[in-house]
This record gives C-alpha cells, sequence and structure tokens, in this order.
C-alpha cells in the first residue's frame, strides 16, 4: 500500500495532468498539505513511485524562469491511480465511525 | 557571501545525475528559492540518495566484508614484497620477487575490481574502509630497514582492478 506522502504526491501529479513536473507537484504538495516539502522527499519519492511502475517521468522543455533547465515532467499510470484509489478507500474505510469524521 | 553559496550549489548539484541536476535546479530557479535553502535542498537530496544506495547489502560487503580485512592483509604481503625487492637488490634471487609482485598484483587487482563492481556509486566508503587501517598502520609503523609506504604497495594494482571494475556493467 502507498505512504502518505506518495499518496499525496500522485493526488497532485493526477490533478495536474499534462502541467505535472517538479517544482508544480511541489507546490501543489505544500498547499495541500500546508507543510513544506523538501525536494529530496519529492525527487526521491518519484523516483521510487517510477521504479513501482506508479508514475511515469520523461524530460521536458526548457522555460526562461527556470534558467533555461529543462521540467521533469510527470504522468500517473493506470497502476498510479489504482493504488491511490485503493489507499483512499482504505483510509475511508479505517475512519468510519471515528469521531472526527464528518458524516 | 552569495558567490560562495553559488559555488556551494554547483559543486553539490555535480554530486547528481546530469538529468536530475538540470530538473533540480530548474526547480529551485523557478521556486526563487534563497541559496540557503537551494543549498541544502540539493545536499538533503543528495545524502537521500546516498543513504538509499547504504539500504543494500553490497556496499556494507564491500566496504567491511573485503576491502577493511583485504588491506590489512595485503599491507602485510605488500612488506613481503619490498623484503624481496630489498633482497634482490642486495644480490639475492628474483624468483621470489617475482612470485610475490605477481601475487600480490593478482590478489590486489582481483579484491579492487569485486569492490568496484560491487559497490561502485559508494566506492567513497570502500575507499574509507580502505584507508583507515592504512592510516592506522603508517602511524605503528616500526620497521626502520624500510620505509613507510612500502606498506601501500597494494594500493597501484588495487586502484588498476578498482578502474576495470568501475568500466565494467555492474549490480549497484
Amino acid at each position: 500500500m502507498l505512504g502518505e506522502f506518495e499518496y499525496a504526491l500522485i493526488t497532485a501529479a493526477a490533478g495536474l495532468g499534462d502541467k505535472a513536473y517538479g517544482a508544480a507537484i511541489r507546490e501543489e504538495i505544500e498547499t495541500m498539505t500546508g507543510r513544506k516539502c523538501s525536494i529530496g522527499a519529492l525527487y526521491t519519492t518519484i523516483d521510487r513511485l517510477e521504479n513501482k511502475g506508479l508514475l511515469k517521468t520523461w524530460m521536458g522543455e526548457t522555460t526562461p524562469q527556470r534558467g533555461g533547465r529543462a521540467k521533469r515532467m510527470v504522468r500517473v499510470t493506470p497502476s498510479g491511480i489504482k493504488a491511490a484509489k485503493e489507499f483512499y478507500d482504505a483510509v475511508a474505510r479505517i475512519s468510519r465511525g471515528a469521531s472526527w469524521v464528518t458524516s | 557571501m552569495g558567490d560562495v553559496m553559488i559555488d556551494l550549489l554547483t559543486v553539490a548539484s555535480q554530486l547528481l545525475p546530469p538529468r536530475e541536476r538540470e530538473a533540480v535546479l530548474g526547480d529551485l530557479c523557478e521556486a526563487r528559492e534563497s541559496r540557503w535553502r537551494a543549498l541544502s535542498g540539493v545536499l538533503g537530496l543528495v545524502i537521500r540518495r546516498e543513504a538509499i544506495l547504504l539500504k543494500d547489502w553490497r556496499p556494507w560487503v564491500a566496504a567491511f566484508g573485503l576491502s577493511m580485512p583485504a588491506s590489512f592483509c595485503l599491507m602485510g604481503f605488500s612488506l613481503t614484497v619490498s623484503w624481496s625487492f630489498q633482497s634482490w637488490i642486495a644480490g639475492g634471487r628474483a624468483l621470489p620477487l617475482i612470485e610475490n609482485a605477481f601475487l600480490l598484483s593478482t590478489l590486489a587487482g582481483t579484491g579492487g575490481f569485486l569492490v568496484a563492481w560491487l559497490s561502485r556509486r559508494t566506492l567513497w566508503m570502500s575507499i574509507l574502509a580502505t584507508f583507515s587501517p592504512c592510516l592506522f598502520c603508517l602511524a605503528r609503523f616500526r620497521q626502520h630497514s624500510l620505509p613507510r609506504v612500502c606498506l601501500l604497495v597494494f594500493l597501484l594494482p588495487a586502484i588498476w582492478g578498482a578502474w576495470q571494475g568501475i568500466r565494467k556493467p555492474k549490480p549497484l
């Protein structure tokens, strides 16, 4: 099963769609969670998820805002979507009946 | 101060693979991170990468199962070769020198090859494991007939072997 950060990363990448790349995913995670996301955690997790076949990455275009450097684009694979859904379902099942869950 | 940070960032980013360096530096530039945060981010990534490599058994076997014990043995062998050489210079037979030198080259070369082949990306750890016994023995070397550097004769074939191991496709 996915970890919490892996789930956040897949969810952020899936939400960004074709615009999912390192900096955008990082910003999205920080907005979603309200916590700082280190570049080390981001890229090691992207690699791990790619090795598991849950993400696909490739080098994208360069932009002047990036000092002419290429983006590492990310796409969630069907296996990634399935794993994220399983994680979400498990959390929903575990949380059922908890006092902080609003119906 | 700013230039120093940029230099440090450039050096630190060299520790990343080219593709990843490009993406990471671009992300940091786009996010307009402060130089200090950019440097700590890159160093954090480098440390995480090394930590992931160290989860594997191969770097540990290469460093503490091969490099460290082998360097003790090979230092002893280096002394034997040096004594054989001394004896040959003094008019003794050449055969013991040739035999010992051949054996030392083979053992050190094979050891260096194996260590590099097993753990190319964590070779720094094996180098530390090799040099720590060397420093220990160099500090306690009391043999007046030979210079201290004789202890390190094995390093030449070991480095050659390691170079061959680095060039060969490897498991890590």
